[in-house]
């Protein structure tokens, strides 16, 4: 049932590809291009951030009329604005496209693991930084928010005390309180750009930008949309009032819907879940060994006699896998004679795909356990079996 | 329809759509003149979608024209 379902979607994502690549070109298609427009997203929000940033006041009497001065005072301050808060939205509806098609074409697995667990840590990051703008801008909303915050922090059974006052800088809303959100809420999308670093690390051509077409045409629905829906305020923030409804900005903010139907604490338990089988989805697939099939058979070696060091395997393995380093002494072979590089294996990182060993022409690289006489052998293994019976 | 007549269709669109975008330029214009912030820059993210498309139309316009 489960099997027949992920088939399903796997084949509904490639019917998507299929369809939008007759629709535009290939290259343009935006659904290869998921992580670079996410990309794209994050620099208007860090661009349009620094120039909010310039405006914004953490205080609890200026921070709310900072931010209608922004809005209403400062020439396309109300753009900047719109862009900020749009580009957010943008950048979750790039982030999840990204995850489920990696998720159902299986791109997740083995020595994938690396980019999946980096992109978890990249959603938890950004959904915590999106979570934390929203209780900057100071009105009525963001002081709910931040007393449901408190709320879930302290159902926390151990340490959720501390953590609550940690959060608000003493026992209650007080002047340090703003600050300290701008932090967590500056800090985690600073962190971005050293997650993407581990999310890139092991991929030898990553797609980080999208095709200009989708850059333009990005840009322009932003403004667009900044232009026709305004990002406004709900009425200021008043110390002791406390109001019951908010309206959901559901990218970022469903933590908090969760919390109108579960307990604070069960709220977070269910989020800790959710993120910790995210994370555990690399290593829930368990496989036979004839599920396997051809993978999982040794990392690569180099055949030191046969490198010519003519890089092809350094530009063909996608993992990164392969280093060029200086040759000291001449290979055996005659094509090997004269070489000035050695190819090397960087094995935490070669996942076994056999590429490399397609892109050497001078038999320099193999898999140790499908040697020229183990293909051989399956060879004549597969010319001796009875041909199967005619229907 | 055949790719020639394709190709002369997304052309005419493309052609469309470069003049509604000189339409948006100046509904920007009018916007900086009017102080029309909103509208200038509702018109000027239509004009970048707009430019986009274009692009895309040109490229299968040109496609269609090299297949014949």
């Amino acid at each position: 049932m489960t099997k027949r379902l992920w088939l399903r979607l796997q084949s509904a994502t490639l019917k998507a590809d299929v369809f939008i690549n007759r629709l535009l070109y290939q290259d343009f298609n935006p659904l290869y291009y998921t992580g670079g427009l996410a990309n794209l997203f994050l620099t208007v929000l860090v661009i349009t951030g620094i120039l909010i940033f310039l405006y914004y006041e953490p205080s609890l009497e200026g921070a709310y009329a900072s931010v209608q001065f922004l809005t209403e005072g400062v020439p396309y301050g109300v753009i900047f604005r719109g862009l900020h808060r749009y580009a957010a939205d943008g950048f979750m509806i790039a982030i999840f496209v990204h995850l489920f098609r990696n998720w159902f074409t299986d791109r997740y697995r083995e020595a994938r693991d690396s980019q999946w667990i980096s992109g978890m840590v990249l959603l938890v990051f950004s959904g915590f930084a999106g979570l934390t703008g929203y209780l900057l801008v100071w009105d009525e909303r963001s002081l709910l928010l931040v007393s449901m915050t408190v709320q879930a922090l302290r159902s926390i059974p151990l340490g959720g005390n501390w953590l609550a006052t940690m959060f608000l800088g003493g026992p209650g809303i007080n002047g340090t309180t703003l600050p300290r959100v701008l932090a967590l809420h500056i800090a985690p999308a600073m962190t971005l750009y050293a997650l993407l670093w581990w999310h890139y690390v092991r991929l030898r051509a990553p797609r980080v930008w999208p095709p200009a077409v989708w850059v333009l045409f990005c840009l322009g629905a932003l403004f667009f949309v900044s232009a026709v829906l305004p990002a406004t305020s709900g009425a200021a923030a008043q110390p002791g009032s406390a109001p019951q409804s908010f309206e959901v900005a559901w990218f970022y903010l469903w933590p908090y819907a969760l919390m109108k139907w579960l307990a604070p604490a069960w709220a977070l338990a269910l989020i800790g879940v959710i993120i910790a089988y995210g994370l555990y989805i690399p290593y829930s697939i368990r496989e036979t060994p004839a599920e396997r099939g051809l993978r999982g058979l040794g990392q690569a070696t180099v055949v030191e006699e046969n490198c010519t060091g003519c890089e092809l395997c350094y530009y063909d393995c996608p993992y990164n896998a392969i280093y060029m380093v200086p040759s000291h002494e001449p290979g055996k072979s005659k094509a090997a004679a004269n070489r000035k590089l050695l190819a090397v294996v960087v094995e935490p990182r070669c996942v076994e795909c056999g590429i490399c060993i397609g892109a050497c022409p001078f038999e320099a690289l193999e898999l140790p356990r499908l040697l020229d006489k183990d293909v051989q052998e399956m060879i004549r293994a597969g010319a001796q079996a009875p041909a199967p019976a005619a229907s | 329809m055949s790719q020639g007549r394709s190709g002369g269709m997304y052309m005419g669109l493309a052609l469309v759509l470069i003049l509604a975008g000189l339409g948006c330029v100046g509904a920007m214009l009018y916007g900086e003149w009017a102080s029309q912030k909103l509208v200038g820059s509702a018109a000027l993210g239509l004009l970048l979608m707009m430019f986009s498309a274009v692009v895309v139309l040109f490229r299968k316009a040109d496609t269609a024209a090299g297949e014949e």
